[in-house]
């Protein structure tokens, strides 16, 4: 099974766009926090708007047009045009603005949604960016946006159910099961690792979740070790082990899914060409694949991964193997092992070891997700992307602190996957000017 | 004018009369089940009705995600798994195989790829399509 034929060869941009500003907040429980309950979708998504111009030496005169992107417009604000909801937050009144929502794909999206803009030749500085409040909804439409509520699991549960395609996909009651596991279960079985998945699994959680406690834009900082202690606990193995962390299907534990957060990312681009007029470090996007599948394609996450990858990589002549950090949507915590295998950035049926042997990990050979991921560092749904392009920035330019990179990081790819439909596989190359 | 079939609304109107329905690619052979417009295999435009084909088969089992079980759906048709199906000359979709509990999962797991039949089941105000191994 592939749908590598089904999806039309990418065509090279008609002129070459590069990032040269990135803001984000960090992700936060914003109602549980003091600190943060009441900050509302327009303020978020300013301020990580402003950060990305400051970033990139801008002022709101400067940006041609924005793109705002969001997972859920309805259920997370009841929001209709919501592109206009954030407008006036910084500065943006009056320019031309688009909104786009793709589930949990909304933050790759954000990506290649302003490179084309700017591709095409029609506008020279694009804003794009993402705000999800995925743990602290809006209260009702009898009140300011500032006053909020949770969204329970429950509710969590039904709008990830009740959102499936409703003319037959819906009635077959196992896109959930499918989607989370489809994919792993063909791994395991094709690489005959059923006795070894476990240790693989829980190794992976508990290195993310050190990874996302080191990480200060984390919604998590505390170790599984920690944990362990708090429940007298001998280790995270342990922990990992116990009645606390229960399994939900045949192989994944709840350490497994996605934590789920309230934030906000943005990134500014423009042409190449002008890149070093605003920065001494852009970044150029090569090229960008994109598949889709809808969610009653049993491991369409693969199949999608496949295609996307395949067109990227013919598009840019670049392979996995040329890449030096690999980022990607987690929100099944295994996908940190399956999508840097079907891109070639580790060889083929090796990835459950590489996680063994600490190879993924920021200190290896060939990282992963060096913020810690959607299951440790957190998930605001559409966001998460633009987050990812965040991180991955800012190992670009070795800023990441305690989870820096050892090696320099010429090339990157991020593999992003949203809630049964697009996956993306981003090529960027850094070109920073010597010594920057 | 463009006249505008109702396809969806023929696939479940179909079962009530105990018939599965599927539209055949009228360029390539390729079979949309369930039932779309045009052909998702080569992109011709034109698929044409017809019933669906006898040989099925099941190529993958799970259990429900504790995150994903529907009590209701449970309480209807009682234990079920999983499952990726694939009717001949058509892609692989997902499924649930009825009559299969958690501990006969692994089981049925070592037979794959095996064929199915398919069970017209009464829902909530309307019939569907589950699969039973042959």
């Amino acid at each position: 099974m592939s749908y590598v034929k089904n999806v039309n060869p990418l065509k090279p941009y008609s002129r070459g766009v590069s990032i040269i500003g990135v803001g984000a907040t960090p992700f936060m429980l914003t109602m549980d926090n003091k600190e943060t309950r009441g900050l509302t979708h327009g303020e978020l998504f300013g301020y990580a708007a402003i950060e990305a111009m400051r970033d990139a030496g801008i002022t709101a005169k400067d940006v041609d047009m924005y793109v705002h992107g969001n997972a859920g417009p309805g259920w997370q604000e009841d929001m209709g045009t919501p592109n206009m909801h954030v407008a006036n937050w910084f500065g943006m009144k009056a320019k031309p603005s688009v909104h786009h929502s793709e589930a949990c794909g909304t933050g790759y999206v954000a990506l290649e949604q302003a490179v084309s803009y700017v591709a095409s030749g029609a506008y020279d500085i694009v804003l794009t960016g993402c705000c999800d409040f995925s743990y602290s909804i809006y209260k009702d439409n009898k009140h300011p946006s500032f006053m909020r509520k949770h969204c329970t699991d429950v509710q969590w549960n039904d709008i990830v159910i009740n959102s499936q395609a409703k003319d037959y996909t819906m009635w077959q009651h196992c896109g959930g099961s499918l989607a989370t596991e489809a994919w792993l279960d063909r791994y395991v079985v094709e690489n005959k690792i059923e006795d070894k998945i476990e240790d693989v699994l829980m190794t992976l959680s508990k290195y993310s979740r050190e990874n996302a406690a080191r990480n200060p834009y984390s919604v998590n900082h505390t170790t599984y070790d920690d944990m362990a202690k708090m429940f007298k606990m001998e280790s995270a193995e342990e922990f990992l082990r116990s009645k606390y962390n229960p399994k939900l299907g045949r192989y994944m534990h709840a350490s497994h899914f996605e934590v789920r957060a309230d934030g906000a990312a943005a990134a500014i681009v423009c042409p190449t060409e002008m890149a070093y007029k605003f920065t001494d470090r852009p970044v150029e996007v090569l090229g960008i694949g994109h598949s889709c599948l809808e969610q009653n394609t049993p491991a369409l996450e693969k199949f999608a991964t496949e295609a996307a990858y395949h067109n990227v990589r013919e598009l840019t002549g670049l392979t996995g193997k040329d890449i030096d950090l690999f980022t990607t949507n987690d929100f099944f915590q295994q996908c940190q092992f399956l999508a840097p295998e079907e891109c070639e950035y580790i060889p083929r049926g090796e990835g459950w070891q590489y996680v063994l042997d600490g190879r993924l990990q920021t200190t290896g050979d060939r990282p992963v997700n060096t913020h810690g991921g959607r299951c440790c560092y957190g998930h605001a749904h559409g966001t998460s992307g633009m987050h990812d392009l965040y991180e991955t920035i800012m190992q670009m330019r070795g800023e990441r602190g305690e989870n820096q990179v050892q090696h320099p990081i010429n090339y990157a790819m991020i593999r992003g996957f949203g809630g049964s439909q697009n996956v993306l596989c981003t090529i960027l190359k850094n070109n920073a000017k010597e010594g920057k | 004018m463009l006249k505008c079939e109702r396809i969806v609304k023929t696939f479940y109107d179909a079962l009530e009369e105990g018939k599965i329905l599927a539209r055949r690619c009228s360029e390539c052979g390729h079979i949309e089940y369930p039932p779309y417009l045009a052909c998702n295999a080569c992109g011709n435009l034109d698929t044409e009705w017809v019933e669906l084909p006898e040989k099925v088969m099941c190529n993958q089992v799970l259990p429900v995600s504790a995150m994903f079980m529907d009590p209701d759906f449970k309480a209807n048709v009682g234990d079920y798994a999983i499952a990726a199906i694939q009717p001949e000359n058509a892609f692989e979709v997902g499924s649930v195989l009825l009559h299969v509990s958690p501990e006969e999962v692994d089981e049925i797991r070592a037979k794959l790829p095996a064929p199915v039949k398919p069970v017209i089941v009464q829902e909530d105000g309307y019939k569907n399509v589950h699969w039973e191994l042959a």
